[in-house]
């Protein structure tokens, strides 16, 4: 528990220390594609008590590990997952615009696959698949066909004031176009002298142009929806992998105001075995507040326990922290009481996550 | 600059354009003149419709020897994170032959990007 306290403070100094003025700026840290990926996978193997998926932009490939925090010890990371997005690593580079107008829900399927070993007896495995998909994102520029509209006039613009200013240099210098296309040298000229006679105004007005739809969109409506399957292993090798847990997750996101958002959640498990079957159903809010980089949310969750025949309430307060680029830190706290036993636990949870660093190109 | 040879007493020739790395693009097609800054063609486009990315080189076929292809394009990655590179492409057809192809390759930043490819058409 001190333990736990002890991360806690030491993220919440160092993200308020850490925070640059350039921070400021809603638009530019508070981007609606969420950097932190929840993987449908990592859910079902039951390392959060909270059943919220977040909705995310999809990642090309992206990992978690966990259960640094198994209730109030901290302990060796037991847990992993992975999710790819198989539409964008198979297309990559060869996507066109065509492609993506035809198939964005596509673009938007991640597959995840997590295995998690039992800590008690250290053998027995459990091995997760889940499979995710964005159905509506009205924030999101790449859907958005004002903007796009927009774009591709400023685009047009500039490349026929470029072709102003080409005709321009070669006329003031007697050139013939055929000549400077052949001349390496002369052609770095009339590079050069475009670019000086058009200055940075084009770019300045596509990224006004960027920032002022972000602005209207960063919060807008998404919904996500993802289905997951759980199978338990009797030994670390995932071998005879028998699947007992089926889960369906929908996810709401809409803006509160100006600076929030605010996360409804839907969970369903269906529990089967040889001696029983029975569903949990959970009902999560969540409210978001803060930059993309540094963010903090509450939480409140009502959950139905038909094995138990018990309901439980969870409330809790957490924070996501983005440590470098690529790595970001998940962390909650809270307190899960179960209403018909009158029981409480304290629960807590601590994650890494990792994406491809945006400086790093690897396709 | 790529040169292409065609047959000048083949069939008509045909310039068609290809835009890949999910951006959004313009872009100016000039057709010059041999030997000349005379614009024989001028078009411009985007790629919000493949289709319309293709264009007819006049006739006769032969009268194209020395022409120099121009293909400016003014660009912004989509999902510069996600998809990293870009390629833009030229290719060449006499009929349904393609005869060869001009590309531009390079990686995706986020900002706005441009591209300029040139070809020169020479009777073989």
């Amino acid at each position: 528990m001190k333990k736990l306290v002890f991360i806690l403070s030491w993220l919440v100094t160092t993200t308020l220390l850490a925070q640059s003025p350039e921070d400021t700026t809603l638009v530019k840290n508070f981007r609606l594609d969420f950097a932190v990926p929840d993987m449908p996978a990592f859910k079902m193997l039951g390392t959060n008590p909270s059943n919220i998926l977040r909705p995310s932009s999809p990642q090309a490939l992206s990992l978690m590990i966990s259960e640094f925090g198994g209730g109030d010890e901290l302990i060796l990371p037991k847990s992993f997952a992975a999710e790819v997005a198989p539409y964008i690593l198979m297309k990559s580079g060869s996507l066109t615009l065509e492609d993506y107008d035809n198939n964005s829900s596509l673009y938007s399927l991640r597959l995840s696959v997590g295995t998690n070993r039992n800590p008690e007896n250290n053998t027995t495995t459990d091995v997760a698949v889940g499979l995710r998909m964005t159905l509506m994102d009205e924030g999101d520029l790449k859907n958005d066909g004002k903007y796009r509209k927009h774009v591709y006039k400023l685009l047009d613009d500039k490349a026929t004031l470029k072709d102003e200013y080409q005709m321009e240099y070669l006329n003031q210098n007697n050139l013939i176009m055929a000549d400077v296309a052949a001349n390496p040298n002369l052609r770095a000229a009339m590079d050069k002298y475009i670019d000086e006679k058009l200055k940075s105004e084009f770019d300045q007005r596509l990224d006004t142009l960027k920032q002022g739809f972000k602005a209207r969109n960063w919060n807008k409506k998404k919904l996500d929806v993802a289905v997951g399957m759980l199978g338990s292993s009797p030994d670390s090798l995932a071998k005879n992998v028998e699947f007992n847990k089926f889960s369906l997750w929908s996810t709401y996101g809409a803006p509160v105001g100006k600076n929030s958002q605010l996360l409804l959640g839907f969970n369903y498990n269906y529990f089967s075995n040889d001696s029983t079957e029975y569903g949990v159903t959970s009902l999560t809010s969540r409210l978001y507040g803060g930059s993309n980089s540094y963010k903090g949310f509450g939480e409140l969750q009502i959950k139905r326990d038909e094995n138990l025949e018990s309901n439980f309430i969870y409330m809790a307060l957490g924070g996501e922290i983005n440590i470098k680029d690529g790595i970001w830190a998940n962390i909650s706290a809270g307190l899960e009481r179960n209403w018909t036993d009158n029981n409480s636990a304290f629960v807590s949870h601590f994650d890494l996550r990792f994406t491809i660093p945006e400086k790093l190109k690897l396709f | 600059m790529k040169t292409i040879e065609f047959d000048p007493n083949g069939p008509i020739l045909k310039v068609n354009f290809k835009f890949s790395g999910f951006i959004l693009a313009s872009y100016t097609y000039t057709l010059w003149e041999a030997e000349s800054n005379h614009k024989v063609v001028y078009e411009k486009g985007n790629n919000q419709n493949p289709q319309d990315d293709s264009y007819q080189l006049p006739m006769p076929v032969k009268a194209n020897d020395g022409r120099l292809i121009q293909l400016r394009t003014e660009f912004l990655a989509q999902d510069p994170d996600n998809v990293k590179k870009y390629t833009i492409t030229a290719e060449v057809y006499q009929g349904d032959t393609l005869l060869d192809k001009a590309e531009d390759q390079g990686d995706n930043t986020g900002s706005a990007q441009s591209s300029l490819i040139f070809i020169k058409l020479k009777a073989s």
